[in-house]
C-alpha cells in the first residue's frame, strides 16, 4: 500500500486546508444564501441553457474542459430530461467561487438534484451533479 | 472558516482518518510475527505475495488466489516485512529477510520433490523489494520461477520524494506540529521518486538493480477511469492514467527502470481499467471537493504527473480516487477481481514458461506463414482452411518434441504438409521454443534445383542440434513433383540469435558411384565394376580394346537427354567410351535411390 497512508492524509489534509484557504482571498467570507448566492436571473439562464436541446448552449452551462468530447448521446440524454427548474433559494456558498443549489428535473417523475456551481468570469456553470438533495 | 465548511472538513477527517487507520491497522499485529514460512511446504508451486509500503502480509489476495487456482497446484504464502515497512526496499531488513524467505521456500518445496521454483506476487514497493532479494540469491534464476508486480513504481511515483514539491511542502508544514510523526515521512517515500534507467535517485537510495536475465516478470497497472456524468447522462471519461499514486507508465516500465544492460527475457505489461462513477468520488466525502473539476482534465492531470509536478488539485484529486475507489485504487487493487484475475492469468503463464512442449500443446499452435497461407493457431493439427484454399497439417509422427534451447523445458522441431493451388507444396519444419515462440523455420524447397515437393522423412533431436532428412529432393534436370535424391540437413541454436539456424547440408548425388564405375571400366576391373553393378553381365562391363572410358554428367527425367531410358524416378549417368579413331560411344547407368544410398540398376550402351 505504497503512499496510502500519506495520500489519505495528505486528501484530508488537502481538504482540511481547502476551505480556510479557498482562493482567490486568505480570509473566510461570510456564509451567503438563497438568492444572496444565486440570482433568479442566473438561475433562469441555467435552466434555459439546460432545457434548451441546443449543444452549444447545454454545453456552455457546463465545466466541460474545452476540447472535450462529449459521449455521442449526452446531448439528447439531456435533452430527453425535460424542464430544469433550479430552486435558487436553496442555494449556498461553499467558498468565494463554489456553491451548491438543488435543482428539480422532469423526466416522468420530478427527481431532485444538488447541482455544485462554479464561478467562471463572473457567471455559475455546473461543475457536477449528486442525485437527491445533498447540501 | 463557517459553520458549514467545518461540519464537512470534520466529517472528511474522519472519513480519512478513519481510513489511514484502518490502512495501517492490517499492519500492526502482523507486525510482531516473523516472516518464516512455518506452514507446510508442499510440491506445488510456491507463491510468495509480498506486500508494500506501510502495508502487512497481503492475506486477502491470499484468500483470493487459493479460491481461484484451487487444484491447480499452487501454494501461497504472504511475507511479512511490516516492522520495517516504512524503509526503503534497498535495506537489509526487507531485502535479506525476502531473499532468506524465497530461498527456505524453495529448499522446502524441492524437498518436498517440487522443482525448486518459488513464484512472486508483488504490490507496490514489494516489487522493488523483491527486485533486491533477487540480486542476492545464489541462484536467482533458478529459485525464482517468475514475478508479478502489481502496481510497483518501477519508474517512481509522482509522489516520492514530493518534499521537493508543492504538495510536499504543503505536507511538512502541516504535519509538523500538529502529528506526531507517524513514520511515513521514512527514506522510502524520499527513494520511490520518479526516475528513468540512468537517472540517479536522491542520495542514501540505491536504484533496484533489474532481475537477473531468464527470470520472466509480468507486470500489471491500474488505470483508474471515472465517469465524468451531468444528471445521470454519461459525458465523458477521464483516464486517470495510473492507480491514484503509480502512473501505468511507471507500473509497466520495469525495462528502463534502471541503469545498464537490460535483461533478457518476458517482461509482458498490462493494464487493467477500473472505472469509478463520479458521483461515488463526490459522494465519498462531501459536496466541497467538487469545485475542482473544473481543472480535472485529461491534459492536466496527466502532465503532471509526467513531469512529477504533483499539484495540490491533483494530489486533491487523486487523494479522493483513493478513498472513492474502494475497490479500484492502488490500495485496494490486491484485491480487486479483474486484478485477481490477471494475477492468477499471470502466474499460469509464468508457470507454463518452465513447463515443456507438447504434441497434445502443438496442435493448437500458432503457426507462421506457410505455403503461402497467412499465419494462424492450429486447430486440431490443422488450420482451419476450407477444402478449396488447401491444408496445413501437424506431421505428429515426424514431429518431435525435445531439447531445443539450452537450458529451457523441451521445444519441438515440427513437421508441416501443407498444400495451396490445388498441389501439395514442400513440407516445412517450424522450430518452437516450450513456450511456443518460433525460433526458426526450415522450408525443405530450399533444398535441391528450385522446384519440388520436397518431404521431411525424419527428425533427430540431439543437444540443441535438430538434423532432418529431406525426401524427394529434385536434383538438375528431374522432374520437379519428383525430386529423386534426398538429403539431411542440420540445425543447431544460435545463443547470439536465439534463432535455430542452419548448419550443414548434404545431398546425395550419383554421380560419384557413376564416376567409380566408369574408373573401374577404364582399368578393366570387372570385380569393382561388378560391385558396382550387379545386375550387368560380364560383357556389359567390358569395355572395347583400346577405349577409354571417362564419366561424362548425370541428367534427369525431364533434361532431354536419353530419358527413355530411365524412368522418372531415377536418374541416368552418361559414361563416354572414346576410340583410338576419334569416335565415342554413350553409356548409360541407370541410378535409382536406395535405403543405403545411390545404386546402379543397369548399365548399357544408348548410342554412338
Amino acid at each position: 500500500m505504497l503512499l496510502t497512508a500519506v495520500l489519505l492524509l495528505g486528501g484530508g489534509l488537502t481538504l482540511w486546508a481547502s476551505a480556510p484557504q479557498a482562493p482567490p482571498t486568505p480570509s473566510p467570507s461570510p456564509v451567503l444564501t438563497g438568492k444572496d448566492v444565486l440570482s433568479a436571473d442566473a438561475a433562469r439562464s441555467l435552466e434555459a441553457d439546460l432545457s434548451s436541446g441546443d449543444k452549444s448552449r447545454i454545453r456552455r452551462a457546463l465545466t466541460v474542459p474545452e476540447g472535450q468530447k462529449l459521449d455521442s448521446k449526452f446531448y439528447a440524454g439531456i435533452a430527453a430530461l425535460g424542464a430544469f427548474t433550479i430552486r435558487e433559494e436553496t442555494a449556498v456558498q461553499l467558498d468565494d467561487n463554489s456553491a451548491g443549489v438543488y435543482a428539480d428535473v422532469q423526466h416522468g417523475r420530478v427527481r431532485t438534484w444538488t447541482l455544485l456551481l462554479t464561478r467562471t468570469d463572473g457567471g455559475w456553470l455546473v461543475a457536477s451533479t449528486l442525485k437527491g438533495e445533498q447540501l | 472558516m463557517n459553520p458549514r465548511h467545518a461540519r464537512q472538513v470534520i466529517i472528511a477527517l474522519v472519513v480519512i482518518l478513519g481510513a489511514v487507520a484502518h490502512a495501517m491497522s492490517g499492519a500492526a499485529p502482523q507486525a510482531l510475527a516473523d516472516s518464516t514460512p512455518t506452514d507446510h511446504v508442499t510440491k506445488d508451486h510456491p507463491v510468495v505475495l509480498v506486500h508494500g509500503w506501510t502495508g502487512g502480509p497481503a492475506n486477502d489476495t491470499k484468500a483470493l488466489l487459493e479460491e481461484k487456482l484451487r487444484g491447480e497446484g499452487w501454494q501461497f504464502f504472504a511475507f511479512d516485512y511490516s516492522k520495517f515497512n516504512t524503509l526503503w526496499a534497498a535495506d537489509a531488513h526487507i531485502w535479506k529477510k525476502l531473499a532468506d524467505y524465497i530461498t527456505e521456500i524453495s529448499k522446502e518445496q524441492h524437498a518436498a520433490g517440487g522443482d525448486g521454483r518459488v513464484y512472486l506476487v508483488t504490490h507496490s514497493m514489494g516489487g522493488l523489494a523483491a527486485r533486491f532479494a533477487a540480486a542476492h540469491l545464489d541462484d536467482p534464476t533458478v529459485v525464482i520461477g517468475g514475478v508479478v508486480t502489481v502496481g510497483t513504481p518501477h519508474q517512481g511515483s509522482p509522489w516520492g520524494n514530493a518534499a521537493e514539491g508543492a504538495w510536499g511542502k504543503f505536507i511538512e508544514a502541516v504535519l509538523h506540529g500538529k502529528f506526531a510523526d507517524p513514520g511515513w515521512g521514512s527514506m522510502a517515500r524520499v527513494c520511490l521518486a520518479p526516475h528513468k534507467g540512468d537517472d540517479e535517485l536522491p542520495p542514501g537510495c540505491a536504484v533496484p538493480p533489474y532481475f537477473p536475465s531468464g527470470i520472466p516478470v509480468e507486470q500489471i497497472a491500474g488505470n483508474v477511469v471515472v465517469e465524468r456524468s451531468y444528471f445521470g447522462v454519461h459525458a465523458y471519461d477521464v483516464t486517470v492514467g495510473g492507480d491514484g499514486v503509480v502512473p501505468a507508465t511507471s507500473a509497466n516500465g520495469y525495462l528502463g527502470s534502471a541503469a545498464g544492460a537490460k535483461p533478457r527475457g518476458s517482461f509482458s505489461p498490462t493494464q487493467v481499467d477500473c472505472r469509478i462513477p463520479e458521483n461515488a468520488v463526490v459522494s465519498a466525502i462531501g459536496s466541497q471537493i467538487a469545485v475542482p473539476w473544473q481543472y480535472f482534465t485529461d491534459a492536466n492531470l496527466l502532465d503532471q504527473l509526467a513531469d512529477a509536478r504533483v499539484g495540490l488539485v491533483v494530489a486533491f484529486l487523486l487523494g479522493r480516487i483513493l478513498i472513492a475507489g474502494d475497490t479500484c485504487s492502488h490500495m485496494t487493487m490486491m484485491t480487486n477481481g479483474p486484478v485477481v484475475d490477471k494475477m492468477a492469468e499471470s502466474l499460469s503463464s509464468l508457470a507454463a514458461k518452465h513447463s515443456p512442449m507438447t504434441m497434445a500443446r502443438l496442435k493448437s499452435i500458432r503457426v507462421p506463414r506457410l505455403c503461402d497461407h497467412a499465419a494462424g493457431k492450429l486447430k486440431n493439427g490443422q488450420l482451419p482452411l476450407s477444402e478449396r484454399e488447401g491444408y496445413v497439417t501437424l506431421d505428429t509422427e515426424r514431429t518431435r518434441v525435445g531439447a531445443i534451447v539450452p537450458g529451457q523445458p523441451d521445444g519441438a522441431a515440427a513437421v508441416f504438409h501443407c498444400s495451396q493451388g490445388g498441389i501439395g507444396w514442400p513440407d516445412v519444419v517450424v522450430f518452437y521454443n516450450n513456450l511456443g515462440g518460433i525460433l526458426g523455420t526450415f522450408d525443405t524447397g530450399d533444398i535441391g534445383s528450385t522446384g519440388g515437393r520436397q518431404q521431411v522423412s525424419q527428425v533427430t533431436l540431439g543437444h540443441s542440434t535438430v538434423t532432418i532428412g529431406v525426401g524427394a529432393v529434385p536434383l538438375k534436370g528431374d522432374n520437379e513433383l519428383w525430386g529423386t535424391s534426398r538429403a539431411t540437413v542440420t540445425y543447431g541454436w544460435n545463443a547470439g540469435r536465439r534463432v535455430m539456424s542452419r548448419g550443414a547440408v548434404a545431398i546425395e548425388y550419383p554421380d560419384p558411384k557413376a564416376r567409380q564405375l566408369a574408373q573401374a571400366l577404364n582399368r578393366r576391373d570387372l570385380n569393382a565394376a561388378r560391385k558396382l553393378s550387379p545386375s550387368s553381365t560380364e560383357e556389359q562391363l567390358t569395355p572395347p580394346t583400346g577405349a577409354s572410358v571417362k564419366f561424362d554428367h548425370c541428367v534427369g527425367a525431364v533434361s532431354g537427354e536419353y530419358t527413355e531410358e530411365f524412368r522418372g524416378n531415377q536418374r541416368g549417368c552418361l559414361i563416354k567410351y572414346f576410340y583410338e579413331n576419334g569416335n565415342y560411344s554413350d553409356y548409360m547407368a541407370v541410378m535409382a535411390l536406395q535405403p543405403e544410398g545411390w545404386t546402379i540398376t543397369a548399365y548399357r550402351n544408348v548410342g554412338g
